[in-house]
């Protein structure tokens, strides 16, 4: 983690990271953008070359073919010559030149005539005679006539005894010719002119040049300057040229696309750079997104670390990370703050380490060591002595990230807990105070409790005695002195009797009811039902008068503490009975329903009720409504019931009107069996 | 059969009051005509081993029901409940605890530690003799069966 002081940290905004993207992207399309021009100038030369020497094989072919022709027709004047010279007598040329030029006429491939002017004036022809008229009809004619256009060809021929070309010429008839010719010698005289006129048409047909692709315009002309096929602008727009050499001058043949040379590889180069351009406005667009991507990221980490920055110097936590191979560590300015040092500072592990104090130190320095060589990371709290002397404590956390099975690093962090270990100290205090005061209060408590067994013990036993003593004595003093007394003095000793029972009742009622608070609960599940009808079988079984219509619905089960429960009806049943048996009709109900997660019992009769002013005093201890003449009780027994309610988590009250009945409610709560026992 | 001279009932029992009315119910019953009388734990145990103040006593010649209150002086009823129990020559006299309150402790400890019956002494007179009548006749009858 190495981040600067957070105050250094600038955060682009929005737009400037726009301009930045859209910049790079400007850039981005303008490098490509020359590189794709670059590229279809090559491309163009390519294009341009590659057309080029398709012309170029075409027009080669076109050429040679022609060159073979015009030869092989030329090479027969040599065959004339040697016709002559065999024998130049009129006879033999009289009877002999026609078969001999029909045999090289026919093997010929565009010969139009062939022809002989010996210098004796006499004309061979072949074939016929129509084909005279374009070279004249004598040798005298040939060389002599001024007007004829030939005869400065044929003076040459004669000169320089080589083949001579003369030509083109346009037939009267139609057509051009070119002519080659040959002066004939023998033994060093001039024997006469031997002329091959070549047909143009034939031998252009032949060549394929009348034949040739639209694409291409192709034309071919004398070095005279006569054009034989094709246009003579054709030679005006750069062609590719073919030259056939005959002997005398030559022929040339020129070809160009039929839409021009740059035209024609337009279309290719259209597409290549439409299709380039595509693709630089496409990359140019990703540049930008990606920049403005990279840009928002970047904005985003900043902001990250600034908050960062800002969380951990609330929280006062500082980070670091230390290089186990180099060395090398950073810290968070918040780091600094702690250790009370200049944020710039470049700290080291042995400048961190002096900052603890020793026993610190000592564990610190274990558990850094542990975790360089074993991987193992560390989570303690240890205290320090910052740069400007306060004492602080801080909970160290180090974290060793292992690369290759090798711990490479160690990162973690350093956080200022003085002040929660001030308020944890002083909880610690509070606490041991008041562990201090509970032990107090508890102990006297326990004391009070063993002061209140012992009394209630002694109330049990010691109070018991004197009542039998005086019950036991009575009884002796009537049946020993039974002469004595009279009837009035052994009413008198009844009375005492009856007292003592009374007394001996109200001991037993006030043990059990500081019994209930203190014997454990142990809650099983209880059928209210036949507990409610057995207790109530046992209450009146020896009643002299126990007419009583009772009544027991299917009362839910309940878990609860058999014992207490049981106590709790026998108070209540016995209540009901003791207080409507008086009355005629006497009728007890005992009934149930389900309230708020408890069940509700309760117990109503026809008895003689209560007034309702005085329902809240019920429940209390040697709280009575009625005399002792109405009805004997101790006061005891529904604060028994209370108790035992209460102990249950349930509540208890009552409902009645002097001389109408009186109902007791009592709620339980409907828990599991290990639940119901929390008091 | 069984000695003549043999002690039937050991009763220990610190108040007299008790003592007196104890002895006329165990009488009213005809239950008993050797009755002995001890008022503290002590002296019970030096009666039953036959030390102190009853040395030279036969030391076999055990009584044939205990009757035995909670509390008592010097050594309390619950101690010397445990030492006759424990002892396996005392172990078979039958011990009944008298008290005068149900406190649980008290009777769960009694009869942890051996007792064989236990009576709650009531105050109604009446009522106080129709038990013991009950406990005496039952323990000196079942003694009788196993000693003899």
């Amino acid at each position: 983690m190495d981040v600067g002081p957070r105050q250094t940290l600038d955060i682009l905004p929005y737009g400037k990271q726009n301009y930045m993207a859209f910049l790079g992207a400007v850039i981005t399309f303008a490098i490509l953008t020359l590189i794709l021009w670059q590229f279809s100038i090559i491309y163009q030369d390519n294009l341009m070359a590659e057309q080029q020497s398709q012309v170029e094989m075409q027009l080669f072919s076109y050429g040679n073919t022609l060159t073979n022709h015009i030869s092989q027709d030329i090479t027969y004047l040599e065959g004339v010559d040697t016709f002559v010279q065999e024998n130049p007598s009129k006879y033999h040329l009289y009877n002999d030149f026609d078969l001999f030029a029909f045999g090289l006429y026919s093997g010929a491939h565009s010969i139009y005539s062939i022809q002989l002017f010996p210098t004796s004036n006499e004309v061979y022809v072949y074939p016929g005679s129509d084909n005279m008229s374009f070279m004249g009809n004598s040798y005298d004619y040939l060389i002599n006539n001024e007007g004829f256009k030939v005869r400065a060809d044929v003076q040459r021929a004669i000169q320089t005894r080589q083949i001579t070309i003369s030509g083109p010429y346009d037939l009267q008839e139609g057509g051009t010719v070119l002519v080659a010719m040959q002066a004939i010698y023998i033994e060093d005289s001039l024997w006469g002119i031997a002329v091959i006129a070549i047909d143009m048409q034939p031998l252009l047909r032949n060549a394929g040049l009348y034949d040739t692709p639209e694409n291409m315009n192709i034309a071919l002309r004398a070095s005279s300057g006569q054009m034989f096929v094709g246009s003579r602008d054709t030679f005006e727009i750069g062609p590719r040229t073919y030259n056939i050499g005959l002997p005398e001058g030559s022929l040339e043949l020129a070809a160009v696309p039929a839409a021009g040379w740059s035209a024609s590889i337009k279309e290719p180069l259209s597409i290549f750079q439409k299709g380039g351009f595509v693709i630089v406005l496409l990359l140019s667009l990703l540049v930008y997104i990606l920049l403005n991507h990279y840009g928002s990221l970047k904005s985003k980490v900043r902001q990250r670390t600034v908050s960062l920055n800002e969380v951990s110097s609330i929280a006062h936590i500082g980070g670091w990370d230390i290089d186990i191979s180099s060395g090398k560590s950073t810290w968070t300015p918040e780091m600094a703050r702690i250790h009370d040092v200049d944020p710039d500072i470049d700290p080291n592990v042995e400048f961190c380490m002096n900052f603890y104090l020793p026993a610190s130190r000592h564990t610190i320095e274990k558990a850094f060591r542990n975790a360089i060589d074993n991987g193992m990371p560390y989570d303690l709290e240890l205290e320090i002595v910052s740069a400007k002397g306060v004492r602080k404590w801080v909970r160290s956390l180090g974290q060793p990230v292992i690369e290759n099975g090798k711990v490479v690093k160690l990162t973690g962090s350093i956080q200022d807990i003085t002040e929660l270990k001030k308020a944890e100290e002083k909880i610690r205090k509070l606490n041991a105070e008041l562990e201090q005061r509970v032990i107090e209060r508890t102990s006297q408590l326990e004391a009070a409790n063993k002061e209140l067994e012992a009394f209630t013990y002694s109330v049990s036993h010691d109070l018991r005695a004197p009542l039998r003593a005086i019950d036991g004595f009575s009884r002796i003093l009537t049946e020993d002195y039974e002469s004595v007394f009279d009837d009035e003095a052994k009413r008198l000793f009844e009375i005492i009797r009856t007292n003592t029972k009374k007394m001996d009742k109200l001991i037993t009622d006030l043990l059990s009811l500081s019994r209930i608070g203190k014997n454990e609960m142990n809650c099983v599940e209880i059928d209210m039902t036949s507990m409610v009808r057995s207790i109530f079988i046992d209450l009146v079984m020896y009643k002299e008068e126990n007419n009583f219509v009772f009544t027991v619905a299917d009362l839910p089960h309940i878990c609860a503490d058999s014992t207490l429960i049981r106590q709790l009806w026998i108070n209540l049943l016995s209540n009901a009975i003791k207080f409507s048996m008086k009355g005629e009709d006497s009728k007890i109900e005992v009934d149930a329903y389900a309230e708020n997660g408890m069940n509700v019992y309760y117990i109503k009769d026809n008895g003689v009720g209560f007034d309702p002013k005085y329902s809240k005093k019920l429940f209390g201890i040697f709280q009575r409504l009625h005399n002792e003449k109405e009805f004997e009780g101790t006061g005891v027994g529904l604060a028994i019931v209370q108790r035992i309610v209460h102990r249950h988590g349930g509540k208890i009250w009552a409902e009645g009107k002097l001389g109408e009945g009186a109902t007791f409610y009592f709620s339980l709560p409907l828990k599991e069996e290990e639940h119901v026992c929390g008091e | 059969m069984c000695a003549e001279n043999e002690v039937e009932i050991l009763l220990v029992e610190d108040n007299l009051n008790d003592v007196e009315l104890a002895l006329r119910a165990l009488k009213k019953n005809n239950i008993a005509n050797s009755i002995v009388v001890l008022e503290d734990g002590e002296k019970a145990l030096d009666f039953i081993y036959c030390r102190g103040e009853y040395e030279g006593r036969d030391i076999n010649s055990h009584p044939r029901l205990i009757l035995l209150d909670l509390k008592l002086p010097k050594v309390d009823g619950l101690e010397v409940l445990k030492v006759i129990k424990s002892d396996m020559n005392t172990k078979s006299i039958p011990v009944v605890m008298l008290t005068s309150s149900k406190q649980e402790c008290d009777i769960v400890e009694s009869y942890r530690l051996g007792v064989n019956s236990y009576i709650v002494k009531p105050v109604d007179f009446d009522n106080f003799v129709e038990a013991i009548n009950k406990i005496g006749f039952y323990w000196l009858l079942m003694n009788e069966f196993k000693s003899c």
